[in-house]
């Protein structure tokens, strides 16, 4: 049994049911990462919500999300809220956002431990100080006392990558975790990822397989909703079988067109894609 | 060579914070000349968004001189500065918040051609539907787009809008903060055609500031490498990235992620 099943995944959105996912399966094994390439709208983003059951009120679901054997579509919110941050956590893409401005870092990645186990509450400063450090921020007892308006970007992200893996959960979803970044701090990021997800499961959400592919052996290639291409991502890249996945890599490949030369674009291979 | 229509001269700028004093650049030379394509690389708080805003005339150095078609514009209050807000455009990184929400097209890609500061110097085009829709043609969007508000477009369609806006004044150097960095990879392509397009139709010197090196190798002629608010190394691109000299450049290139 796989640590992740997701089948036949379908979600629509409102009362007109607009479909955003569109029967996707995929598995995920306890130890393996897989990245999901897509644009925006491609509904990568929206499988990814549905993983960790943060979806809003008006989504209907339906097919079926296994976690470790549990059921996650259809289980009531307080028994969500048991899982999410413990066994499985994101790492969002905007830290200035997905920190509260109001409150201490050390506290912000505290509350998460305290939150789930009241038993380790007498060590808990400890811990958080132990893991600021451990996701490569060099001052943890300062950066610990201050807001998250005094980090770097940097830094942020590394706040909340220790807050995502504080709890030591087996799944963690990372959405688009370097698009705010610079490329010398995404490289750092993904290579302090590289290490932290081994061992366990991981979904890498991003529209750009450059970066995924430093994280992942296996990508799914989402468009409008649907999976169109699958497979290991050294194969995918040296031989994409969909014409968009084709676009995509073409149109990524800036440096081995010549100056002046007109950049190909996804829709020299592929018609159908949004702009 | 023929006189730069931009330049920095030994350019300091000194930001206070909690009564701290950062200076941001120091004594940077940088100078544009017509129909140039300079990029400007660097990391987060290098210093390149602060060169483009001294560019602009919207930060005053606390020593050297900024001058536009030779003339010294730094430290000038807004009013005279009617010459560079015609001949130096912008595009910013993120057209969500560089677009105003409550604005259709019409009215944003419009809006420099009836500042009165510019209509006063008389040779700008006039502001009209025509002007607006020819300029909305040239980044390939149809005129019936022209009633539409930035929240009904797509990302790379809400970026062809704002170098509208910035092509729309005829300007003689467009400077671009990052500006495909926002984009989906699949739209960045489309978007960095338009703007090499839009460049050399035009005749337009480029300032492109970017951290992504395959994008200034692509479009730029001449690099600049700033760290830390000092220039480390520039030179033609090719030349720079073929051999870099300075180890923050090997940095840059090494995190560098092609496929």
């Amino acid at each position: 049994m796989s640590h992740l099943e997701v089948t036949d995944l379908t979600i629509s959105f409102g009362r007109r049911r607009k479909v955003a996912v569109d029967h996707v399966s995929f598995t995920l094994d306890k130890d393996e990462r897989l990245g999901i390439i897509g644009q925006s709208g491609s509904g990568k983003s929206v499988t990814s919500l549905a993983v960790i059951g943060l979806l809003p009120d008006n989504a209907h679901v339906s097919g079926s999300v296994r976690l470790d054997g549990r059921e996650l579509v259809g289980m009531p919110e307080r028994k969500l809220q048991d899982l999410r941050g413990d066994e499985v956590s994101m790492i969002f893409q905007e830290p200035m956002t997905a920190l509260d401005p109001t409150m201490k870092v050390g506290r912000q990645v505290g509350e998460v431990v305290a939150l789930h186990h009241s038993e380790r509450r007498g060590g808990i400063r400890a811990e958080v100080i132990d893991w600021l450090g451990r996701v490569g921020i060099l001052d943890p007892e300062r950066i610990a006392e201050s807001y998250p308006h005094e980090l770097s970007g940097g830094q942020r992200q590394r706040a909340l990558i220790a807050m995502a893996l504080a709890n030591r959960p087996g799944l963690v979803i990372c959405d688009e975790p370097t698009t705010a970044l610079d490329v010398l701090v995404q490289r750092q990021i993904l290579d302090l990822l590289d290490v932290e997800l081994r061992g366990r499961a991981a979904l890498f959400v991003s529209h750009d397989l450059g970066v995924v592919r430093q994280v992942c052996q296996r990508v799914a290639v989402m468009l409008d909703g649907r999976i169109v291409e699958t497979g290991p991502i050294e194969q995918v890249v040296a031989q994409p079988q969909h014409p968009y996945t084709k676009g995509l890599i073409a149109s990524a490949r800036i440096g081995d067109v010549p100056p002046g030369q007109r950049l190909p674009t996804v829709a020299d291979f592929y018609e159908g894609a949004a702009e | 060579m023929n006189a730069p229509i931009l330049e920095l001269r030994g350019v300091d700028v000194t930001f206070r914070r909690r009564g701290e004093v950062f200076r941001a650049l120091h004594e940077v030379d940088l100078a544009i000349h017509r129909g140039e394509r300079i990029g400007i690389v660097g990391g987060s708080g290098s210093g390149k968004t602060t060169i483009a805003r001294t560019l602009l005339g919207l930060v005053r150095p606390s020593a050297g001189e900024v001058l536009f078609r030779g003339r010294r514009i730094d430290g000038l209050p807004e009013r005279q500065l009617a010459d560079l807000r015609q001949g130096v455009s912008m595009v910013f990184q993120d057209p969500n918040s560089s677009l105003n929400p409550r604005m259709n097209l019409r009215g944003i890609v419009g809006e420099p051609l009836r500042s009165p500061l510019l209509r006063a110097r008389g040779n700008l085009p006039p502001d009209t539907d025509v002007t607006v829709e020819a300029v909305l043609a040239s980044v390939g969007l149809d005129a019936e787009v022209l009633r539409r508000f930035p929240h009904q477009l797509s990302g790379g369609q809400r970026q062809r809008v704002a170098i509208a806006r910035a092509l729309v004044s005829e300007p003689d150097v467009l400077i671009a903060d990052e500006p495909v960095s926002a984009l989906d990879v699949s739209v960045r392509a489309q978007v960095l055609n338009l703007l090499s397009d839009a460049v050399s139709e035009r005749g337009l010197a480029l300032v492109l500031i970017s951290h992504d090196l395959a994008v200034v190798g692509h479009l730029c002629d001449q690099v600049v490498v700033v760290e830390r608010g000092r220039v480390v190394e520039s030179g033609p691109t090719r030349q720079v990235f073929d051999d870099p000299q300075h180890p923050y450049t090997h940095d840059l290139l090494a995190a560098s992620l092609p496929i």
